[in-house]
């Protein structure tokens, strides 16, 4: 008599368990990365939350025309004016150094600013304005309760003279929050209130454009010669050997390559996007290539085959039916090979590109930075904002890295499903 | 068989074939062994006996055809395989025939029974007898063995047969001269004889057969067919 | 008797040290089918793809004898492999149309070779030649269609139809019918024998029984040499040699 319902013998339980226990093994391991991965995320985002809005003081700027020439109002000293809205705000501020802590509360920027705003709406001219200036970052701290005011007062960046003028300003609403645009839209700057990624993001872009025009043709032709026509020799051999040691060598080799050849010895613009592309696409090119050869290995012989038994030319075997099918695959190993780029930061320092830009560059041939470099720098700022903005960066660097991705997905199903 | 096949029922399959022609060769043989006695010695129950034997052997004939389909359905047989399905068909139906030749010779043993004697004619059939059991046990084992020199001595002694059976003829129509009353078993007799002759054919044809396994050569139809027809 | 299309006289071939083909004479005789027969490893791929020189892609693959097409020594140094393989087709043992449509499936080898330029004799190019292969009736109506979206079967004619374009003058085919089951290959068969009208062809099997029904020549390779080769018929109803009888009646040899 069969039973199929028998569980003793066989050892079934055990095998069973062993079972279990592996599925939870697993389980348990994706819920721990998951964990860290939400962690990461939100105490990034969290932190970076601050960046999205900034404070703006408003202040009285006698804008007559006995302290703004209006035939040229960018003449004027914008920041001598500012002083002075603030100083009559508080008339019974007299001292030097309370005047310098008062001045304080407006960012360094704020003169500048002021004059833009008058530069952009002219009508402002000739009488005693409202403009809202952006806040220095201590006094955008202590409104998001960031400063422990009970803490004595030498250990904190904000005195207790300085919270009466806040809450006085507050009281008379000359206080208030608005959108931080000018993250995504300025420069760097010493000022963490005023800092934006901008010209870092535009020298990332550049670089990794530079990067992909080299090291994409260059690699995938490399890819295609080594698989499928190279003879199967010692110097193929050790080629192989080498691009795969290559892809293993830490990047800052390739800096300190970059900094001699492309700098020292071609005598290319230091810090710029190119140079910094160069060497980016000096370290991409082996993973690119070992992707690259790995999507040619995948296609089914049987298509090379069939073509040249049609008569096709080798050439024409592998660009007519080979190339295409691997294509997908090869452009992902690229985009693997850029995002690797865009996150690399030791080769840039090596090349310059850790310089303090705050204009955002128009050419490759600028002087730029780059994404994980800013936050490199900003991460080192003592200003306990840049804190913040460092957080921010890392968002902007992870949603650019994601949408790299994203596109590399889309283009791989757009070509793969041309049969 | 010099090499097995790597399938042994293959093997098994084509042994049971010849076994089962062997056994229809040794009944057939017991057949015309007794027909001829009968011949001399009338006995009513031995021919129903003769008859029995000619139901088991159109069994066996029937059971030859079904396994040589079956070997071909399932092994697709070819080459020697395929003469060593295909001649059994041919050779049980000679089988047969023989058999019949048996059968219609016992049943014409009752009148040569009930008339006169003609002692010199039935010598010369007891003679042909003789050899035509001779011949189907040398066929048989030829058969068996693969042995196509024995094979070829068949047609040899076929010869002696024919030679026999000519003198019998011979022998009647003087005989019926003589003695015009006793036609009627006389011709009887010579019929019989005839059936011997026969014998002998169908025994010249499994020997044809024999020799067709083993070398895929036709002996008998080494011309062409299309060559000989008449609108040609 | 007609003179043979491929000659071979003396063909060894060799991988690195290895032996795989000794010594092989052998005539191919025009508008016939010619099967391979033998165990794996026996030589018959090796031999035929050497008559297209499909061997050329195996680096450590060396060839010597002769071996001519039409009188021709196609391994002379002045012929070119290219030329070679338009007179010379071969369909595989996978079907392995290109992932692209039927109709550019087809259409590759005319536009590889500049048979024609014009759209409309591409089109009736194309045309006839899946006539020829028996499936238009099947992909007349989607011709835009990918090509594997089609069976097994209809596969291997695609395949065959794209050989047929460019009029070869030769098909070698390496068992075109193994993945394909028994309706399959009878239409598949079937057209073989049709194409022999037209062309030469050439096909390795391992099936015993589709070399009987389709060939009217037949080759038996054993350990790299050519053994027994002669009609179709008498090799499959009397092999004069010891190890072809053992082969196709699947003894032990």
């Amino acid at each position: 008599m069969i039973d199929l319902t028998k569980k003793a013998g066989f050892g079934l339980a055990g095998r069973h368990r062993a079972e279990k226990r592996f599925k939870w093994v697993g389980r348990s391991a994706i819920a721990i990365s998951l964990m860290f991965l939400a962690l990461m995320v939100g105490s990034i985002t969290l932190t970076a939350s601050g960046t999205l809005r900034q404070t703006q003081i408003a202040v009285q700027v006698d804008l007559g025309a006995e302290n703004v020439d209006p035939t040229d109002p960018a003449s004027a000293s914008y920041g001598r004016l500012v002083k002075s809205g603030l100083r009559d705000m508080f008339p019974d501020v007299t001292s030097r150094r309370e005047k310098k802590a008062l001045y304080n509360l407006v960012s360094p920027e704020g003169s500048f600013e002021a004059a833009k705003l008058v530069a952009k709406d002219p009508d402002l001219l000739g009488s005693t304005q409202t403009l809202w200036l952006t806040a220095s970052d201590d006094l955008d701290l202590y409104l998001r309760g960031k400063i422990d005011i009970t803490l004595p007062q030498n250990q904190r960046q904000i005195s207790d003279k300085e919270v009466v003028w806040i809450n006085a300003l507050q009281a008379n609403n000359q206080l208030r929050r608005v959108a931080n645009w000018n993250f995504l839209t300025g420069g760097d700057s010493r000022e963490p209130e005023i800092a934006g990624i901008l010209s870092a993001l535009v020298g990332s872009l550049y670089s990794l454009a530079v990067c992909f025009a080299l090291s994409f043709p260059i690699g995938i032709g490399a890819a295609i010669y080594l698989e499928e026509f190279a003879p199967a020799n010692r110097l193929s051999d050790l080629i192989e050997v080498n691009i795969n040691n290559l892809a293993a060598v830490p990047s800052i080799v390739f800096g300190l390559l970059g900094l001699s050849i492309f700098l020292g010895y071609m005598g290319l613009p230091r810090s710029s996007p190119l140079v910094g592309g160069m060497v980016l696409a000096l370290m991409t090119l082996p993973t690119i290539i070992i992707a690259a050869r790995a999507a040619l290995r995948s296609v089914p012989p049987s298509f090379k085959e069939a073509a040249l038994a049609l008569g096709a030319s080798p050439v024409q075997a592998v660009f007519h039916h080979v190339f295409p099918v691997a294509m997908p695959g090869m452009l992902t190993g690229a985009i693997i090979g850029m995002a690797q780029a865009l996150g690399e930061t030791a080769p840039l320092l090596m090349i310059g590109m850790v310089a303090f830009i705050v204009d955002i560059p128009d050419s490759i041939l600028e002087p730029a930075t780059a994404l994980p470099v800013q936050i490199f720098l900003w991460a080192d700022s003592p200003e306990r904002a840049f804190t913040e903005k460092t957080a921010a960066a890392i968002i902007v660097l992870l949603i650019f890295l994601i949408s790299m991705n994203l596109i590399a997905i889309l283009l791989r199903r757009k070509l793969e499903t041309r049969f | 068989m010099e090499n097995e096949h790597i399938v042994k029922k293959f093997d098994a399959n084509l042994e049971k074939i010849k076994a089962t022609i062997i056994e229809m060769g040794g009944l057939v043989g017991l057949q015309v062994n007794d027909a001829t006695a009968v011949l001399l010695s009338y006995d009513k129950s031995e021919v129903d006996r003769i008859r029995t034997y000619d139901r088991i052997i159109n069994g066996l004939n029937k059971d030859v055809h079904d396994r040589a389909e079956i070997l071909i359905v399932r092994r697709q047989p070819v080459a020697l395989d395929l003469r060593q399905t295909l001649a059994p068909i041919n050779i049980s139906g000679e089988l047969e025939r023989i058999g019949d030749h048996a059968k219609s010779t016992a049943k014409r043993a009752h009148i040569i029974h009930s008339a006169p004697r003609a002692d010199a004619v039935l010598d010369m059939i007891t003679q042909m007898s003789a050899n035509v059991q001779s011949m189907l046990e040398d066929v048989m084992v030829a058969y068996a063995t693969a042995d196509i020199e024995l094979a070829e001595q068949i047609r040899d002694q076929d010869k002696d047969v024919d030679a026999i059976y000519k003198n019998a003829v011979q022998t009647v129509v003087e005989t019926l001269s003589k003695t015009p009353d006793n036609a009627e078993s006389l011709i009887h007799l010579t019929l019989i004889a005839r059936n011997f002759e026969r014998i002998g054919d169908h025994i010249c044809n499994i020997a044809r057969y024999v020799h067709q396994i083993v070398t895929g050569e036709d002996l008998k139809a080494s011309v062409d067919p299309a060559d000989l027809r008449l609108d040609k | 008797m007609t003179d043979p299309i491929i000659t071979a006289r003396g063909v060894d071939i060799f991988y690195d040290t290895k032996q795989a083909i000794h010594n092989i004479d052998l005539d191919i005789l025009p508008n016939k089918v010619t099967a391979f027969i033998g165990p794996s490893g026996c030589g018959k791929s090796t031999f035929l793809r050497a008559i297209n020189r499909m061997n050329d892609l195996i680096p450590s693959c060396r060839i010597s004898g002769d071996m001519k097409i039409a009188g021709q020594d196609i391994y002379a140094p002045a012929v070119d492999v290219v030329a070679l393989r338009a007179q010379v087709g071969m369909v595989f043992q996978k079907p392995n149309p290109f992932p692209k449509s039927i109709f550019e499936n087809v259409a590759y080898g005319l536009k590889i070779h500049k048979i024609t330029t014009s759209k409309t004799e591409m089109q009736d190019r194309v045309e006839w030649s899946l006539r020829s292969a028996g499936l238009w009736d099947e992909v007349a109506d989607r011709l835009d269609d990918p090509g594997n979206s089609l069976s097994g079967g209809q596969q291997q004619r695609l395949c065959i139809a794209r050989a047929i374009a460019i009029k070869p003058k030769v098909i070698l085919m390496d068992e075109p019918c193994s993945a394909l089951d028994p309706i399959a290959t009878a239409v598949v068969e079937e057209l073989i024998d049709n194409l022999r009208k037209d062309y030469t062809i050439v096909i390795v099997t391992h099936s015993m029984q589709q070399a009987a029904r389709v060939s009217q020549r037949t080759a038996f390779f054993h350990l790299g040499s050519l053994v027994e080769y002669g009609e179709t018929k008498s090799i499959f109803t009397n092999p004069t040699d010891e190890r072809t009888q053992n082969y196709i009646t699947g003894r032990i040899g």
